[in-house]
């Protein structure tokens, strides 16, 4: 298991970057003043809480992926650290796997703190603790997989500005990307119509994991469409991850 | 024996930017390293040396040619098991604490925790750094960084190690001691192949070295050939003839009021030069025989390119 | 080159799996678009803090959308948040008038929700007090669709008291006044037409308003008094002049080709020599 160290040192580099800190301070301010917020609405207090909330969780989660997903590996090739790893016996794909790992694990802890934070918020205001929140945030670290490994992607052949444009966009996209079937209704063309259905279902769909709509009014949600949306993210992820792989083999460090 | 590495007819070639013309790094370069022996790799900044060795160890692809290391290709994965690698100013990850690098590293191998330890106690001891074992990186000299770099290629005791410009950053005590332990790992019957472009730290060091200048290898040989193989001059101080008259037969180097310092090549340039100064009635004040030393060798290689071109 | 195919194989591989899936859930959800994804959007403030700069950028993302969402023929339900897209859509981009006008057309002629149109014409009016266009719209759907005469009178007064509105909409304000029952305001509007129309084509039009309009006003006079001079007196004048001589009215009017009424003594009504054409 050479995944594992690289793993764990990515990890460890990830969870001792200042900027990470500083994300999950604005976020978990934004969790923690949305209860202030919730006192200026008539009704609805804790809907204004899990609606701060969870889009805080979901904005720097976002966030966080896409920086550290991009400054760890880009400044492992920047910084040259990645002769060292490479001159080891250890696979290319090995050390991207590795990276992958570290970095879902750092985002899974970081994930975990703000929907603690949310949950204590929660808790304060009205004296339990809503743990069908809890779904809501699984999906949105399946969304993650997807981020994350459009972030390694990238910064396996561009510079890190570039790939965290690109990350982002990717990211609108993905929420957007339904549009492109509403689009394809009304384009007279064969080939407009065929151009975009392709990108429909080449761009990934985000808008599976997004069930915050459901959680907050309290609607059911059939395990079907969890499983089914976890099915896709993850193997989404792996044709992403596999397709970074297959450029990183072939590159040229110099 | 199988060599520790043959190189056969490497070409590379970079291409700066999208529309810029192709720029050939290395030109048919060719080379074997025996075992067991401490191979010095020289050449001037930008000659090729890095890129070769950035191939070697399998990071850059050649565009044309084959490695073999222990006669196997060099991107074969067991084969990387028997080498060491320290990059040519390294970077470290700074938020490591000397002892979490050598053992993030020693990881890579699959060794066991206990093994581990004492492995990386002794190289923490080889190097003088035991004391800033549990200090983060980011507070390291750059003369600290660059020893547990060599610690780092030293991690799993490997049969060759590959070592670029490894002294370049280091003070006259690091020198020294990255010196000894080329020519210890030397005497454990290791393979130790390392560029430089200062000839002084190979001289003592190597036992062959190969000078690679524009991307082709230039000469391949002990150091005592290589040396021997130019030809010696002499410097002969004088006084009493003036330089105008000297200028005309002699290569005058330099010239004082009562001392003119002039260069001969051959045995026979100094009966010339001793016959010219009795007959015009100076005074010789000293021979001085004057060996060709690598740094000379190079800068003629160097111009004798800069003609070729 | 054997692992290369190997990864491209697997990728390939996993790529069909996620279309499955995506297929599946596309199939599980429903329709993709049945969602009403806006349920849960913020107001259009609160988009404006986070869209950080770009509101206008916002607006005409979230414009676009709603005319492809709301042009396609789908359930009923999907005019359920009608009102709030705009209100973010004009909360985001005031002075964007097409919102408004798309919007409220949406809003009136597909959801036949009358109210919540001119509530979002009311907006646009007072975040564009300059542009004739929103008060000029309103009028419409209340003369057209609402037939309420006096709310249509009253938005095209507004519209043409703007400057650059067509003049057209004195002639509307007009027919609006004629349809309210108000013959003498609607006779006054076209009067002020005539007098200040452009061309020959405007003057005839409103000459024959003009003309018909007098014809009715003065027979609408006429039979009043007439039906006066009935219950004062107990039977019906003997001539129009009768009506004059006895205090009744003030002088017998003419119509616009100089003729006289004409009047019957033994029915009591009046009628014109001329034709024209409000004769109900």
């Amino acid at each position: 298991m050479k995944v594992y160290p690289i793993a764990l040192n990515t990890f460890r580099e990830a969870i001792r970057d200042r900027i990470l800190y500083l994300l999950l301070f604005f976020a978990l301010l934004m969790i923690f003043t949305s209860r202030i917020a919730s006192l200026l609405t008539v009704g609805e207090e804790s809907k204004i809480i899990i609606d701060v909330g969870l889009s805080a969780i979901s904005f720097f989660g976002v966030l966080m992926a896409i920086l550290i997903g991009i400054t760890l590996v880009s400044r492992e090739i920047e910084k040259r650290t990645i002769y060292n790893i490479l001159s080891k016996p250890i696979r290319r794909y090995q050390f991207l796997l590795g990276k992958y790992a570290g970095l879902l694990l750092t985002i899974l802890i970081m994930d975990f703190i703000m929907t603690l934070g949310l949950l204590l918020t929660l808790y304060f205001k009205s004296g339990r603790f809503e743990l069908h929140l809890l779904l809501a945030m699984g999906l949105f670290f399946c969304e993650l997989f997807i981020i994350t490994a459009f972030a390694i992607f990238f910064s396996t052949f561009t510079t890190p500005i570039l790939s965290s444009i690109f990350t982002l966009a990717i990211y609108a996209v993905g929420h957007l990307s339904w549009n492109l079937l509403a689009l394809k209704e009304r384009i007279a063309s064969f080939w407009g119509k065929a151009l975009c259905f392709m990108l429909y279902y080449l761009l990934p769909n985000l808008e599976n994991f997004n069930i915050k709509n459901e959680v907050v009014h309290q609607l059911t949600i059939g395990w079907k469409t969890v499983l089914l949306a976890i099915g896709y993210g993850i193997s989404y992820s792996v044709v992403i991850i596999l397709l970074a792989t297959l450029i990183f083999q072939r590159r040229d460090f110099v | 024996m199988i060599p520790a590495i043959e190189i056969k007819n490497l070409y590379k070639s970079f291409r700066s930017g999208f529309f810029l013309k192709k720029q050939l790094v290395l030109h048919n370069l060719s080379l074997q390293v025996q075992q067991g022996e401490a191979f010095g790799f020289l050449g001037p900044n930008g000659a090729g040396k890095t890129t070769t060795i950035r191939i070697i160890n399998g990071l850059s692809y050649p565009d044309q040619g084959e490695v073999f290391i222990f006669g196997k290709e060099n991107t074969n994965v067991g084969v990387k098991a028997r080498v060491g690698f320290l990059p040519e100013e390294p970077y470290f990850y700074h938020h490591l604490t000397g002892w979490e690098f050598l053992d993030f590293y020693s990881q890579l191998f699959g060794y066991s925790r206990r093994y581990r330890h004492k492995r990386i106690a002794f190289l923490l001891e080889l190097i003088g750094l035991q004391e800033y074992a549990d200090m983060q990186l980011r507070k390291y000299s750059r003369g600290m960084l660059q020893r547990i770099g060599l610690a780092q290629a030293l991690i799993n005791d490997p049969q060759l190690v590959i070592l670029d410009e490894p002294m370049s950053s280091l003070d006259p005590i690091g020198r020294r001691m990255v010196r000894d332990i080329i020519i210890d790992l030397g005497k454990r019957g290791k393979t130790v192949f390392f560029s430089s472009h200062i000839l002084s730290d190979v001289e003592m060091v190597c036992d062959r070295v190969a000078i690679i200048i524009g991307g082709r290898i230039i000469s391949v040989g002990k150091i005592g050939e290589l040396v021997k193989e130019k030809v010696d001059f002499h410097e002969i101080v004088l006084d009493g003839i003036s330089t105008d008259k000297l200028v005309p037969e002699f290569e005058v180097i330099s010239h004082e009021t009562n001392r003119t310092l002039i260069k001969v090549e051959g045995e026979e340039g100094i009966q010339r030069a001793l016959t010219f100064i009795k007959v015009h009635k100076g005074k010789v004040i000293s021979v001085n025989p004057q060996k060709k030393s690598l740094e000379d060798i190079f800068i003629d290689e160097i111009r004798k390119g800069g003609e070729r071109e | 080159m054997r692992t290369r195919s190997l990864i491209l194989l697997i990728l390939a591989l996993f790529f069909c799996l996620s279309l499955f899936f995506q297929l599946t859930l596309e199939r599980a959800r429903g329709e993709a678009l049945s969602r009403p994804p806006f349920l849960y959007l913020p107001t259009g403030r609160y988009i404006k803090v986070l869209s950080l700069g770009y509101q206008n950028l916002a607006a005409d993302i979230l414009y676009l959308w709603s005319i492809q969402r709301y042009s396609r023929y789908e359930g009923e339900h999907r005019f359920r948040y009608l009102e709030h897209v705009y209100d973010m859509i004009t909360d985001l981009d005031p002075h964007y008038i097409d919102p408004y006008l798309i919007g409220a057309l949406t809003m009136a002629r597909e959801g036949s929700d009358y109210e919540r149109a001119f509530k979002l014409l009311q907006k646009g009016m007072r975040n564009n007090p300059d542009e004739w266009i929103l008060p000029l719209d309103a009028g419409f759907y209340a003369l057209m669709d609402l037939k309420d005469y006096s709310k249509a009178i009253d938005y095209f007064m507004r519209a043409s008291k703007i400057e650059g509105c067509p003049p057209e909409v004195d002639r509307l304000i007009a027919g609006a006044f004629l349809r309210k029952g108000d013959k003498v305001a609607s006779l006054k509007f076209w009067l002020d037409i005539y007098d200040s129309a452009s061309n020959e084509r405007i003057k005839e039009v409103s000459y024959n308003h003009i003309y018909d309009l007098k014809i009715a006003i003065d027979l609408e006079v006429l039979q009043k008094a007439i039906n006066h001079y009935k219950e004062k007196k107990g039977k019906f004048p003997t001539s129009l002049s009768a009506l004059v001589r006895e205090g009744f009215l003030k002088g017998i009017p003419v119509d616009p080709d100089g003729k006289n009424y004409e009047y019957d003594r033994n029915s009591g009504k009046v009628s014109a020599a001329s034709e024209y054409r409000l004769r109900h």
